[in-house]
Parts: structure tokens; sequence; C-alpha cells
């Protein structure tokens, strides 16, 4: 079975800096790998280039058997890549209903489906009932009316999460996905990532600082460091491996 | 051939060299505050009239001379001293879009001001007696004049470079620029070493004006002249950076000199040319030296939640009265008013289809008054042709002129730049349009296009006459009104929510799987055409067209307007010629007061109410409701408010 995502040699830099030295990655469908590394190590830049906001300059990435190294950003959206970011990103002056709907509408128009006629500039009864369930599968339906600037940091990351669902993806990227939230938001979003990806079947792709996330969530870790994959494997392998230990995990292998 | 070069030369070092006192200020500013002040060039047309008061048109000595140079900068630098309290304190965590439009609203004021003080006369300076003569160099003659101010380019170049670099003053001015946060904490006193800095921008502002004041014909337009030469010289030489500003200057002078050498039917287009050559070229190279962090930077328009469907049936039965007012006006209001009536309704649908990039799409572009023009000519220049025939025709050639030629410079120009770069590039490109039309015979140079007809509108089946103007005020208001509802139509469905996506968070939006640089070059191709359609619909109403037309100052108009009745609402731009309109006839008698009036009322709605006024009614209402439900609502109303 081909690999969901497969990665070779992928080499970056900035300027004259390599941030990611000739890095090696496959990904099976409905796994979950989670990306570790201290900070500066180049996971979002990993992530970066796999969504296509920056170009690699040597290597090679493909997705579902298709060549996508050089493909814009917004194409490999339509391919099933999904993302949300370090800091969320949503729209903040619109409703929280506001925002699903544009994710709706997005993905009818990336499937070739025509948004209403002449008259029907409003969103379709269709597309505004699709957004409801959205908000509701990440918890967020009663607060459809509010503004989405005035949600906390910890209910951003999740209607994030909602904008990148509601497009179906098929891989999903999170980039910190619990950074800066409260240890009690913390167990909510994992408990909210695991519902998702098991009802959607989801591969997911995530870089995280917290330990207990990690573990709690993955199949899978790889550990990069000064851009360079040092370790990959289940949770089980990474605690064992020296090279992991000696230059990141540290004290936290034994607490963990 | 060889002395014209040298003479060209030594002409264009001047001209450089008085182009960088000016940039001088511009670009410290900038570094400093990460304020790109539109209104430094008033500043140092205010220096150039104090100077003028103190010493008349022929100063007695050189030493009267300097000291009312010195003079010119104090008083300059005290007026800053206000400015940087009053105004540039406020603007500091604004999006940069807003602090473009203050600083251009307080320029306004003060042009205005001058205006009002000093008159429109025209007058000539010569210079003091000991530096009023020529030097010869072989077949070469240099005014002495011009060595003198190239003189005192390099010494003022030299005393900032030191400044700046080496020091204590100037490290410290560093750390401030790089992290002001920072330098808090390292116990340096912030805001003063801030307001040193600035004063000192500003004494340079007004010194220089009262010593490039000979040779100069001393006018309110001297500002503009000097002020466009002076942004490009900052923002080719690297915004915030003294010593690009001072070599850009130098290539610029003698670009300029060169220009009126080599191609002297075309004066001073080589200079705008040679900046949007660089802008394409380096889009971000230009900014890259530490600009403000888009991340931080906030919205100025942080809408206030407001629940306006409550107040839909109100509105629209005002909207829908005021429109049968307006639309009555030949039957009660005199002529005069009507024809400004007619002027304000192609203002109102100029204004709309700038705010369609601004507040739906984000984008800020400062030359739209070249689409305004490029209708305006098109369509008199036409029915000149057809002798006000197929008027439809020629209406519906100049939007699709306007849309190709949107469609050309967006897929460039909007692809490439955002923020300060695309509001800088789309402001020379059509400076360089306007001095193409005003060089070009057959355009009718700076005397334009007049004696325009009014056209008859062939309908097929009957033919109306538009010759009279009640009738012509008719068709302005249904075309106008039609356009109006169509882009309202636009905003409001489906297109409309991906700009605004696209204006809120465009990352976001691109992970959308949507192509932003499309539909952004989309946005603008639809805000080109119907500003261009606006255009042509002018030029039979007044019946002139001139190259004032593409103005930068008709480029204004529209944010303006947006801005006074609320960039966050499809209808505040209306809502904002509207009160324009008024206001500018209010004040119409004295040279000079309407720039004030709206200058200074644009200035305080900038700082105080970035929402407008359809903002401020909002806000109102919610402070009204949050009086009677408690503290909470104050709360949020205070965090919505930069
Ligand atoms: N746009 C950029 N320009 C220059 N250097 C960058 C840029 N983005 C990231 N870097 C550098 O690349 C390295 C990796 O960064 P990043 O991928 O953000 O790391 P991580 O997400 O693992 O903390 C860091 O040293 C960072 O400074
Ligand atoms: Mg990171």
């Amino acid at each position: 079975m081909t690999p969901v995502l497969n990665v070779e040699n992928l080499y970056k830099s900035y300027g004259a800096i390599p941030v990611l030295k000739d890095v090696n990655l496959a990904v099976a469908d409905r796994e979950t790998l989670a990306i570790i590394g201290p900070n500066g190590a180049g996971k979002t830049t990993l992530f970066r280039t796999l969504t296509g906001e920056v170009l690699p300059e040597k290597g090679r990435i493909e997705a579902f058997g298709e060549d996508i190294t050089r493909m814009p950003a917004a194409r490999r959206v339509a391919r099933g890549f999904g993302r949300t970011f370090q800091v969320a990103r949503i729209f903040p002056d619109t409703t929280l209903l506001g925002n699903l709907v544009l994710a709706v509408e997005a993905r009818k128009r990336n499937a070739g489906e025509r948004l209403g006629g002449l008259f029907h500039y409003k969103p379709s009864a269709d597309t505004l009932a699709n957004a409801e369930q959205w908000l509701a599968a990440v918890g967020l339906g009663a607060r459809r009316d509010m503004e989405a600037r005035f949600l906390s940091h910890g209910d951003k990351k999740r209607l994030e999460m909602a904008l990148a669902l509601a497009l179906g993806p098929k891989v999903l990227m999170m980039d910190e996905p619990t950074a800066g939230m409260s240890p009690s938001d913390r167990v909510e979003m994992v408990a909210l990532v695991k519902q998702i990806r098991d009802r959607f079947g989801v591969t997911v792709l995530l870089t995280e600082h917290d330990m207990d996330v990690v573990f709690g969530l993955s199949n899978r870790i790889m550990v990069l460091n000064y851009g360079q994959v040092i370790a990959i494997g289940t949770g089980e392998e990474i605690r064992a491996n020296q090279a992991v230990r000696d230059v990141y995990l540290g004290h936290e292998v034994q607490h963990a | 051939m060889l002395d014209q070069v040298l003479f060209a030369l030594a002409n264009g070092l001047a001209t450089g060299m008085a182009v960088f006192l000016v940039a001088a200020g511009v670009t410290l500013i900038f570094g400093l505050l990460r304020i790109l002040n539109f209104a430094q060039g008033s500043f140092f047309m205010l220096g150039a009239y104090v100077a003028f008061s103190i010493m008349g048109p022929s100063a007695s000595s050189i030493w009267v001379f300097l000291l009312a140079a010195l003079v010119s900068g104090v008083v300059v630098a005290v007026l800053g001293l206000v400015t940087d309290m009053v105004v540039f304190r406020r603007l500091r965590n604004y999006d940069e879009a807003y602090t473009l439009i203050a600083t251009f609203a307080l320029m306004m004021l003060l042009d205005g001001l001058i205006k009002l003080i000093w008159g429109l006369n025209y007058h000539s300076i010569s210079p003091p007696p000991s530096l009023g003569g020529v030097l010869m160099f072989g077949p070469v003659i240099v005014p002495i004049f011009s060595l003198f101010i190239i003189g005192l380019g390099i010494l003022v170049f030299i005393i900032l470079e030191f400044a700046i670099h080496r020091l204590w003053i100037g490290k410290i001015v560093q750390a401030l620029a790089h992290d002001q946060w920072m330098s808090g904490f390292v116990g340096i006193n912030v805001p003063l070493m801030l307001t040193l800095t600035v004063v000192a921008a500003f004494f340079l502002a007004g010194a220089a004006g009262g010593l490039l004041l000979p040779n100069q014909s001393l006018s309110p337009t001297l500002s503009h002249a000097f002020l466009l030469q002076a942004f490009i010289a900052v923002i080719i030489g690297g915004l915030g950076n003294i010593r690009g500003a001072f070599m850009a200057a130098l290539v610029l002078g003698l670009v300029e000199s060169l220009n009126a050498v080599v191609l002297p039917d075309q004066p001073g287009v080589a200079m705008y040319v040679v900046m949007v050559a660089f802008m394409l070229w380096r889009p971000a190279g230009l900014l890259s030296a530490g600009t403000v962090d888009h991340a931080t930077s906030q919205h100025a328009a942080a809408s206030v939640p407001i629940d306006w469907a409550r107040y839909r049936t109100m509105l629209t039965v005002a909207g829908i009265a005021g429109a049968i007012g307006v639309a009555a006006m030949p039957l009660w209001a005199n002529p005069g008013t009507v024809f400004l009536a007619g002027v304000a309704l192609i203002a109102a649908l100029f204004a709309l289809s700038w705010n369609l990039l601004f507040g739906t799409t984000g984008l800020a572009t400062f030359g739209h008054a070249a689409f305004f023009a490029i209708g305006c000519y098109a369509s008199g220049l036409m029915l000149k042709a057809t002798g006000g025939q197929w008027f439809l025709v020629v209406l519906i050639a100049a939007a699709l002129i306007g849309a190709v030629v949107a469609a050309i410079v967006g897929s460039v120009a909007i692809r490439r730049t955002t923020g300060i770069a695309l509001a800088i590039l789309t402001l020379a490109l059509s400076e360089i349009m306007r001095l193409l039309i005003s060089s070009s015979a057959s355009l009718g140079r700076d005397d334009g296009v007049s004696g325009i007809p009014r056209p008859d509108l062939d309908l097929g089946f009957t033919t109306l006459s538009l010759q009279s103007t009640q009738n012509y005020f008719w068709f302005l208001f249904v075309v106008c009104g039609a356009m109006a509802l169509g882009l309202w139509w636009l905003s409001a469905g489906p297109l409309g929510r991906v700009l605004r996506a696209v204006k809120q968070d465009a990352e976001r939006t691109s992970f959308l799987g949507i192509n932003i640089g499309r539909y952004r070059l989309v946005a603008f191709i639809i805000s080109g055409s119907v500003a261009t359609l606006a255009g042509a619909l002018q030029a039979p109403w007044v019946q002139i067209v001139t190259p004032e037309a593409a103005n930068y100052l008709v480029s204004m108009q529209p944010m303006l307007s947006t801005l006074l009745g609320g960039a966050a609402f499809f209808w505040g731009p209306v809502v904002g010629t509207v009160l324009f309109f008024i206001l500018a006839e209010a004040t119409r008698a004295l040279a000079g007061l309407s720039e004030v009036v709206t200058g200074g009322v644009l200035l305080l709605l900038v700082m105080l109410a970035p929402d407008g006024v359809l903002g401020i009614i909002g806000r109102l209402r919610l402070r009204k409701r949050a009086a009677s439900q408690g503290p909470k609502l104050e709360f949020v109303a205070k965090e919505a408010r930069p």
C-alpha cells in the first residue's frame, strides 16, 4: 500500500543556515505521528515544506503516490491536507458560524460545486447545517453567533480545528496543538483529537512539546534535532533510544 | 555634450541633496516610530514659509539667511513636538494603512493652514549675496548655491551618520528601533529619547525648508514636489536607513537631471520608472530590514459587536427615503447644488470601488485616481469623437479598458506586494500616468480636454436626451445606484465572504484551498473597472478633463470618505461622501479652510474613531446598553477600541 506521505531527502536552508538536512519520512494511512525536538529544531519548517508554504531546495515530497514538491499550498488542500498553526489562525471579525460557512463553501468550491444562483447570495441551508455540525463536533455549537476574536485561546484552537476538518482532510497537520493551554484544556484537546481521528479516519501529524500529549496521542514519534532526524519509532523505542536521551529528552523521559 | 553632462551632474547632485534633506527626516521617523510620515513635506514647506517671512524675497546677508533657517527649524521642531505628543503616540500600534491615512490627513491640515496664512501666490526667492554667483570650471557653469546645497547635504549626512553610528545617543536610538520594550527594561528613558530624536527630525525638516528656499518658487505646492521624491528615496534606500536614503537620493537627483536632458518632453517620469522597477525587483527586500511585525500590529477597525439586523428595517427605510430625496433634487434644489450632488454621486461610487479593496479585501491602494482619470479621458475623447452618440457603448468600453488595465497592473503589483509597498507602488504608477498625460500633446497637456458634449442615450427602441442637467443627473442617479447595489450584492455573496476572509487572515484562507492571489486580483479588476466607469460618468457631467483627475489628492478622496463613514461598513463610503461634500461646501469660501477642516476631521476620526461615523453610532448604542447592563459589556467596548 502506498504511504499517505513519502518524504525523501528533504533539504531546506534559510540563507547559509540549513534548517532541514536530508529528512526522510514515510507516513502510513491513519497513523498519528508526533514530531518532537527542541525549539528551533525545524519542526515548523518541516510542516511548512509539507504544506507548501515554503519550497525545499532539494528533495521530494509525495502524497498518495503523487509528487507535490512544488505544488502551491492552496492546491495541496484540495489533495487532502489540512493544517492548524502554532498560534491559531481563524477569522477574528466573523462569527463562529461564519467561520465555518467559509470553510464549508470553500470545500464545495474546491469540489467544483456552484454556490447558489444570482439571487442566492446567502449561504445555502445545506451549507449552514453542515457548518453547525462542525461547530458542534468541536463543542462550540452554543456560541455560533459570537465573533471569533472573543474566544479564549483554547477555544480558538478548537475553532481552527473545525475549520481544518470541515475541508475533509485526509491528513491533518497540527503545529503544537496544546501550546499555551492550561493542563485541563490540554486533556480536553487530546480527547478531542482522538475522537475526531477515530470518527473521521484522518492521518494526523503533530508537533508538540508536552510529552503527555505526545505519548497519549501518537502511534509513532519522530525526533528532530538541528534539522536532522535522529530517531523514529514507537513510544517505547523512543524512550529506549540512547541518542534521543542524550540530545533531547534527558530527564523528561524519566518523568513520563 | 560633455559640458551638458557635467552641468546635469552638478545639477543632479544638488537636487539629490535637497531631496535627501527632506528624506532624512522621513527615514528617521520611520526608523524610530514605524510611521511613514506623509506630512513631512508640509513641515518642510512650513519651514520655508517661516524663513520667507523673516528674510523676505532676498536675504540681505548670509547671516540673516542662516538665522531665518535656524528659526524655521526651531518653529517646526516645536510643532513637531506637539505632533508627536498629540498624534504619533496614538498611532504607534495602529495598522499601517491607518497611520498612512492619518499622516496624510495631517498633511492636508498643514497645507491648508499654510494657504490660509500665506495665500496662494508664488514667490521667487534669490540666494543671499555671497551665495549668489556662479563658478566657471572651463566650459561648465555651476551656481555657487548648488555647491552650497551639495555641501550642506554632505554635512547633514555626516552628522546623522556620526550621531547614529558612533555616539552614545545613536546606540540608544538603534536599540530603541529594534526593541522598544527591551530598552525600557535596561533603564533608558524610552519616551524621552524617542521624543528628542523625533524633534531633531522635525528641526531638520524646518531648517531644510529655510535653507533650500532660494531658487525655488515658493507656493503651497512646494510640499508635494519634495514629498514624493523624498518618499521614493526613503523606500528605495530601505525604510529607516539613512545611508540608503542618501545614496538613493543622489541616484534620484541624477536620474531626474538626466531626464531633463534626455527626455525633456516627459519631465519627472524617469524617477518614478526607476522606483517602480525597483519595487518590482525587490518588493520584500526594501521592507526586509525590521518592518512592523504584522502579527502584532492590530487592525484599528475593530468593529464593535452590534446587532445591525435589529435596525435593518429602520435603516432601509432611512436609506430609501434619502435616495428618493436625492433623486428628486432637480425638483427642489438650485442648479448649483444639483451639479454638486451629481459630482457627489460619482464620488460615492468611486469611494465604494476603493473600499471593495480596502474595507473588504484589506488592500490599501494609493493610486486609484489613475483609473478615474482613464475613465474621464476615455469617455471624454470618445464622446467628442462621436459627437455625443453611442453613450452606452462608450461607458461599457471605458469599464472594459479599466478592467484590462487593472488586470495587467494587478497581475504584477497585487501578486507581488501588499501593505506599504503596494500603497507606494500604486501611488508611483498613478503619478507616472499623470505626468505622461500632462506631457502628451494629443491629450491636451495640462489643459486637458474641454468641450465634452453631454450625450444622448440610445436604447434601441427610444432615444433619451441627456443634454439637460436634470436628465443627466437622473441618469447618474440610476447608474451609480445600480452599480452600488451590484457591488453590495457582490460583497454580500460568496465572493465577498472570501474577500473578507482574505483580509482577516490570508494564510488561513489559503488553507481553505483558496488561491488568494487570484481573489485579490479579481477584487482589483472589479474595483478598477468600477472606478474607471465613475470617471467615464464624470467627463460629460463636468464637460472637461484635466490631468488633475490623476492627481494623488484624487486618490485620497475615497479614503477620506471611507474612513469618515466607516470602512467596515459597506455603505460607509457613501455616508462619508455625503458628509464630506457637505463639509467641503460649507467651508469653500476660503482657500485652505476646507483642507484644514477635512484634514482635521479625518485626523480626529482616524485617531479617535477609526471605525467611522457608523462605528461611532454603533458604539454609542453599545454604551447605552452597557450602562443598563452593568460593567461587563463596557469592558468589551474598551477592548475593541484600539
Ligand atoms: N523565515 C525564516 N527565516 C530565517 N530563519 C528561519 C525562518 N523560519 C525559521 N527559521 C529558523 O529555522 C530554524 C528552525 O525553526 P522552526 O522550524 O520554527 O523550529 P521549531 O518549530 O522546531 O521550533 C530556527 O533556527 C529558526 O530561527
Ligand atoms: Mg515551531
